[in-house]
């Protein structure tokens, strides 16, 4: 049922989870356990997806839900090539 | 003209949850398809049965696929279960997918996909949705769009339209 890992974090981190334990009444662990895991959550999302995974498979590797996939994909700022499928559009429309 | 007038448009989930996150309003008013993996996502993530939706559910295909190892290991059950589906109707289907993998392997597979924004595109071309509603959703699912620039592409592309 997972591993201790002890951690030494700056003191700007430090503060901040113990403001966040402060405020939301839990833990300061309980705190850090949940931005830990949010952060290497979405390196694991990017990661499989600079491997060549497609969505749904990220969202059942990291067991993820699609949409948190998408979103957090939409942070790299990528885009595709639209120009081909848009003249492909133009050509079938005038058909 | 004939052909495209009764294309089936075969949707998976990142179709769907887009258009449930922007204009929902779209899945009552379009006649769309997809499988039983999809609707099984959709309602895991976000508790919506597709039956109560205006979305027929079809049945699996078994198309043979040309699908390299590498590729297919690198898409899910769900995936490859609808180009399996779209290969069988591939002269006469649409499928509507952001992911680009199964982009490239729907093309791959002489299978025609669209993603959201150039589905959206295509159905102002073919005067299915004014300039005026394409516009409109189209900026509404920049908010949220995994590939917000390429929407940015088709709405300039549009301007000449």
């Amino acid at each position: 049922m997972g591993i201790n890992i002890n951690v030494t974090l700056p003191d700007l981190i430090a503060g901040y989870l113990k403001r966040k334990s402060k405020e939301e009444y839990l833990p300061i662990s309980a705190i850090a356990r949940k931005y830990i895991a949010r952060g290497v959550i979405e390196e694991l999302i990017i990661e499989y997806h600079r491997k060549g995974y497609s969505i749904s498979s990220i969202s059942e590797n990291t067991d993820v839900t699609i949409a948190k996939v998408m979103d957090v994909l939409s942070k790299l700022d990528e885009e595709s090539d639209v120009e081909k499928t848009l003249e492909e559009i133009e050509i079938n429309s005038s058909d | 003209m004939l052909i495209t007038q009764f294309m089936q448009i075969i949707v998976n989930a990142t179709f769907l949850i887009n258009t449930l996150r922007t204009e929902p309003e779209i899945l009552r008013e379009m006649k769309l398809f997809t499988i039983k993996n999809v609707a099984a996502e959709i309602e895991n993530e976000l508790g919506i049965n597709i039956n109560d939706s205006n979305i027929e559910i079809i049945q699996t295909g078994s198309g043979k696929l040309d699908l390299s190892k590498d590729k297919k290991g690198r898409l899910s059950t769900t995936d490859i279960n609808l180009l399996k589906t779209c290969h069988i109707h591939r002269k006469g289907c649409i499928l509507v997918s952001d992911d680009l993998l199964l982009k490239n392997a729907a093309s791959e597979n002489d299978i025609k996909c669209y993603t959201t924004p150039e589905f959206a595109a295509y159905q102002l071309k073919k005067g299915v949705i004014t300039k005026q509603q394409c516009v409109k959703f189209m900026n509404i699912l920049k908010k949220i769009y995994i590939r917000p620039k390429d929407i940015d592409k088709i709405l300039k592309r549009m301007e000449s339209w």
